[in-house]
């Protein structure tokens, strides 16, 4: 295999481990961009939503199926928890919601763990995208990792779409930028706030059961996903949801690029690096945008 | 001057820290001299502890009826609560089986006192000073995790409280000999070098690519392997290293077969095992002969793997597994698991309390009624040709030799269970 | 108005250092020895020597972390990083394996310097980000920290995934036959914490305390009154930093043990739960913080044994305080001791008399106006300006 050629496939194979960051920083975005929150607890509430849908699929054996039921249960917890848990510190600055995610992180991880046991598990792989892997030169990527790329962008396709073009969209930045205006102007901020936790942790069940998907299915196995996640969410810009699927898909590539070039002993310093360079130079991300405080 | 009385308190405050650390600096404590543990030693060089009769004829933990033993195990927190929550219903059953039988060792019933280190180094600090000084355990039996034991190894030594079957493969425990201290699981360096010799005569000119957790296990498994293929044509073309907390090692195992690797080593425990071979044999239809340490014969890690995956994938056994049915000594363990630990899972782990439960109930009786730290250590040291009723092998120790498990088999996946085959490798060193 | 006065409040601070003097001689009395194992049986809580030596330990670093989290509102979850660094320090320093023999308080002070140089490195970045940047960055140093302790190159130093092993420190010989190897090692811990512990409360009162809690309740607003904010943000930092070294260094000390699993992502979160359960911006909160890290161990496995499911959900457990707390308690147990110090025994009675059990446990409660540990108070809740318990929440 040829330079250039092992240059690619570690782009390729990078590219297929980024989607997975992709698609949970959209996630931390998501919260970000419409509650000005950093939910610490996405990795933990993506893997007790995926052991839910393992349940779905114990029960149900249609894949398809229980993926949209969980989808769905996701979708009201997220919203449930911004009720109930974060609408009381809402007001309150950073430190107690930031405090609050790391309990709720607390909370879902010891949860699932109760219910389900430290024994890892196979979690199946949906029929379309099971089957040999895909071949252009000698480069390689499976249908599941390139199929999880493919679901990443349309995520964000459909969030940008969301945001940028819909009335709701608007709504949901407006809540995020001026409540008090916003409720002014006659949006009921209440539901924005649950809506945009809802979403985010609908996307986030997607990226965890992706994750079990290519992966196995354990209790711990967001924990190191998080951190890249939050690097790439950082690298793109933490309120920019395209900037999430960059920054994800960049993470993923210079962490299999450095694992390859330098050493497999520096992935996870590799995005601890990242996270600090982006906030040296460019702390807004590649494609924030710069908030002007007014005093 | 005038001087607030708050500046005169921060003054005196000042004072009084300046002279506390003087107090300190002068009073240099520690530096143990005389430590015993020779090193530069290679590995498996047996070397003799301690002279016996430094050992005091202790009978703390023992009374008329009752012998009192001690562990620490993770039973919550990370993954490893999983080795906890399976090894000590095996163990409990076994001593549960013996006191009900026999009445226990020499008509003293066994207590087995099970403390939860969540896997926290600092944390079994705490517990085993607690079971040493407070409750006062006789020995301590099967301590589990290589960094946890450590922060307690030096403590148990000093207070020379036997640290029976120490339940990890790591050298450091095992050499240099410490009187009181006893491994149990084959050490990965030895199982590696077995490894690594069986891979140089299958592929007698490979390229061998290894992916190892980035921690003792793992580099001990990765001196093993490379003792074993030494003076033969295999070539060692890439060392990839993981977190224990990663769960995708997509690029690790991209980064073996791009340097170049025809068969494939590894180091990890079950959970990456399974990403390993089904990223290899699925994802990238890699079809490449892989072998790996016995920590993964679990039928768990076939199907993590996916069944399909894992055929043909080799790695050791030191005890009979549990899909051989048939075994008399399977069955019985079933048998007692049902009788005195009903709602634990049977598994293998399960097999590997029993195990160690039977190799500590055997030194136990081999002590005598005359039980004290000094005559079990000396019990311990005469077992010979012991082949517990689960194991694969026999078992010697001495005093020179420490290590409990030393010989051991291969087995292949095949199906949804790993099946024994070939010879018994042995490691045991004549004295 | 307190119902408990200067004096009696004196003598307690006394009681209680005396307590912790002569404590390590308490078990030599055999009515204290059965009643420590009484103790520890029914309720878990171990009160050995050993322990409570350790309880020391973490009083440094918790309230090392309370300075820069509770006094000046700065978020980090990689304080256990800067304990690990001072750890580690320690341990090279003590190792006998490296030749020089370093006396155990210079080491535990290199430790402290040389965490305070690597917090003033990440407080200079750390300016330019706040709240959620602040945290997502020093998560990420946490996590990739056993990888780095690991690399090859400095593994030597640091032993790898190994660790390094320290000798049992000893009484030295001129104290022999007054005190033994575990008394000593209390002594020699416990001191320098007590030590620290009041030099922080001190430094708390004094200018910079106050600069520190203007930072923290407006950025803006302490600018505008002439705070240097460069200046005061990276001085948190490092102080906190100067004290989880320290605190990292006794550590290592007393454990005899430091490794890469010693510390990680799950111990960082606890502190920050130790110190939010204890008390944010205070010093009472800080010895709280160290008493339930410390303890609530062995409390919860009593526990488990009466409800084996508490085994698991422990953490739950832990999160639902966390979150419980920072919405209706956010100063903390240390915050509860001091409203009951406040309260007036007389009024409560009365108010209880009268049938008002609302006022009566409504007195209880934090009166939103006074909280101020956290920043503005909450636009949600009306304000009782109830100038009656006029007293400052936050003097300590």
């Amino acid at each position: 295999m040829d330079e250039f050629e092992e240059f690619a496939q570690q782009v390729v194979t990078g590219a297929s481990i980024g989607s997975i960051y992709a698609i949970v920083a959209l996630a931390i975005v998501m919260i970000y961009r419409s509650t000005s929150v950093v939910n610490f607890a996405q990795g933990e509430l993506a893997m007790f939503t995926t052991f839910i849908s393992w349940s779905f699929i114990q029960s149900l054996d249609y894949f398809w199926a229980s993926f949209a039921l969980t989808i769905l249960v996701a979708f009201f917890l997220g919203g449930a928890l911004e009720v109930l848990v974060m609408r009381p510190v809402e007001q309150a600055p950073h430190l107690n919601s930031i405090v609050v995610t790391l309990g709720l992180l607390a909370v879902f991880n010891s949860l699932a763990f109760w219910r389900y046991g430290p024994v890892p598990r196979a979690f199946p792989k949906p029929e379309i995208l099971s089957g040999d892997p895909i071949t252009v030169g000698s480069v390689t990527i499976s249908q599941l990792n390139l199929g999880i790329i493919v679901i990443a962008l349309l995520i964000m396709a459909a969030l940008f779409g969301l945001f940028n073009y819909t009335k709701l969209g608007l709504a949901m930045r407006a809540t995020a930028q001026n409540p008090v205006a916003s409720r002014l102007v006659g949006i009921n901020v209440s539901r924005m706030l649950a809506l945009g936790w809802a979403l985010s942790a609908a996307v986030g069940a997607i990226g965890g059961m992706l994750t079990a998907a290519s992966l196995t299915l354990s209790v711990d196995m967001m924990v190191a996903i998080l951190i890249f996640a939050f690097a790439g969410a950082v690298l793109g810009g933490l309120d920019s949801p395209a900037g999430a699927i960059v920054g994800g898909l960049g993470v993923g590539i210079l962490q299999a690029l450095a694992g390859n070039y330098i050493s497999s002993q520096v992935d996870i310093m590799a995005a601890f690096v990242i996270i600090i360079a982006v906030l040296m130079l460019r702390p807004t991300g590649l494609f924030g945008r710069r908030v002007v405080r007014r005093v | 001057m005038i001087r607030s009385k708050e500046s005169i308190f921060r003054l005196l405050l000042l004072l009084v820290a300046a002279v506390g650390l003087v107090a300190f600096a002068a009073c240099g404590d520690d530096e143990e001299d005389g430590g015993n543990g020779a090193d530069g030693t290679p590995a498996g060089t047996p070397t003799a502890g301690d002279d016996l009769s430094s050992i005091p004829e202790d009978t703390t933990g023992i009374t008329a009826t009752e012998i009192l033993l001690g562990s620490h195990m993770p039973l919550s927190g990370a993954a490893a609560a999983l080795y906890g929550n399976q090894i000590v219903p095996g163990m409990q059953a076994y001593i549960d089986y013996i006191n009900d039988v026999e009445g226990g060792v020499n008509g003293r019933k066994i207590r087995l006192q099970v403390e939860d280190d969540t896997y926290d180094p600092s944390r079994t600090n705490s517990v085993v000073r607690t079971l040493v000084n407070q409750d006062g355990i006789f020995a301590l039996l099967s301590g589990l995790g290589t960094a946890q034991h450590s922060a307690v190894f030096d403590f148990l030594k000093e207070e020379q409280v036997p640290d029976l079957f120490t339940a990890t493969g790591a050298t450091k425990f095992t050499d240099p000999i410490t009187r009181t201290a006893f491994g149990y699981n084959p050490n990965y360096i030895q199982e590696g070098d077995a490894i690594g010799k069986y891979i140089a005569r299958t592929h007698p000119s490979a390229k061998l690519g290894l992916i190892i957790q980035n921690d003792d296990f793992g580099r001990d498994g990765e001196k093993g392997i490379r003792q074993g293929i030494e003076g033969s044509d295999v070539e060692v073309v890439t060392v990839e290293t993981y977190e224990a907390v990663s769960t995708d090692l997509t690029a690790q195992v991209q980064n073996v077969r791009n340097a170049g690797a025809d068969v494939l080593a590894f180091y990890a425990l079950p959970l990456q095992a399974g990403s390993i071979i089904s990223t290899a044999h699925e994802d990238l239809a890699w079809d490449v002969p892989i072998y790996a340490t016995g920590v993964v014969a679990d039928p768990s890690t076939i199907q993590l793997a996916g069944e399909a995956n894992a055929q043909g994938v080799i790695t050791t056994a030191y005890l009979r597994p549990l899909n051989q049915g048939d075994d008399p000594g399977v069955i019985e363990h079933q048998r007692i698991m049902a009788q005195y630990q009903p709602e634990a899972t049977v598994a293998n782990l399960s097999i590997y309390g029993h195990s160690v439960a039977e190799l500590a109930v055997e030194v136990l009786k081999a002590a005598g009624p005359n039980l004290n730290r000094r005559s079990v250590i000396e019990a311990a040291e005469s077992i010979r040709d012991f082949t517990c009723s689960l194991c694969l092998g026999p078992i010697n120790l001495g005093p020179t030799d420490h290590r409990s498990i030393e010989t051991f088999s291969f087995a292949r996946a095949e199906g949804a269970s790993w099946v024994v085959f070939g010879d018994l490798v042995s490691y045991e060193t004549t004295e | 108005m307190t119902t408990i006065g200067r004096r009696p409040q004196t003598i307690a601070w006394l009681a209680l250092v005396a307590a912790l003097f002569f404590f390590p001689y308490f078990d030599t009395w055999p009515g204290f020895a059965w009643f420590l194992r009484n103790l520890e049986e029914t309720t878990g809580l171990n009160l050995s020597v050993f322990e409570v030596t350790t309880f020391a330990v973490w009083l440094v670093i918790l309230t090392g972390l309370n300075l820069l989290t509770g006094y000046s509102g700065q978020i980090s979850l990689g304080h256990s990083a800067l304990v690990a660094a001072g750890g580690y320090i320690a341990a090279i320093l003590l190792d006998p394996d490296n030749s020089t023999e370093v006396p155990v308080a210079v080491a535990v002070l290199g430790a402290g310097l040389g965490a305070c140089a690597i917090g003033f490195a990440i407080g200079v970045p750390a300016l330019r980000l706040s709240g959620p940047y602040l945290a997502i960055a020093t998560l990420a140093l946490i996590v990739s920290l056993p990888q780095l302790l690991k690399l090859d190159n400095i593994a030597e130093w640091t032993g790898g995934a190994s660790g390094i092993n320290l000798p049992t420190p000893h009484a030295p010989s001129f104290l022999d036959g007054v005190v033994d190897d575990h008394q000593w090692l209390y002594y020699s811990v416990m001191f320098p914490a007590v030590i620290m512990t009041v030099l922080a409360w001190n430094l708390m009162r004094s200018r910079v305390g106050r600069a520190f809690i203007a930072l923290r309740d407006s950025e803006i607003g302490a600018q505008q009154m002439g705070v240097n904010v460069a200046l005061y943000k990276t001085l948190a930092f490092g102080l906190s930093a100067l004290y989880a070294g320290v605190g990292g260094g006794l550590f290592a000390y007393q454990q005899q043990f430091v490794s890469p699993e010693s510390f990680g992502v799950f111990q960082s979160i606890q502190l920050l739960v130790a110190v939010v359960i204890g008390g944010l911006a205070s010093i009472l909160g800080s010895i709280l913080a160290a008493a339930f890290f410390t303890f609530q161990v062995g409390v919860i496995g009593r526990l488990t044994e009466v409800i084996p499911a508490v085994d698991r959900l422990r953490w739950a457990f832990y999160g639902v305080l966390l979150i419980v707390m920072m919405v209706s308690l956010p100063t903390g147990a240390a915050g509860l001791v001091r409203r009951l110090a406040r309260l007036r025994l007389a009024d409560v009675v009365s108010a209880w008399r009268s049938g008002d059990v609302g006022r009566a446990i409504s007195s209880l409660r934090e009166r939103p106006a006074v909280v101020r540990i956290l920043g503005a108070p909450s636009m949600k809740q009306t304000p009782t300006m109830e100038t009656k318990q006029g007293g400052d929440d936050r003097s300590d």
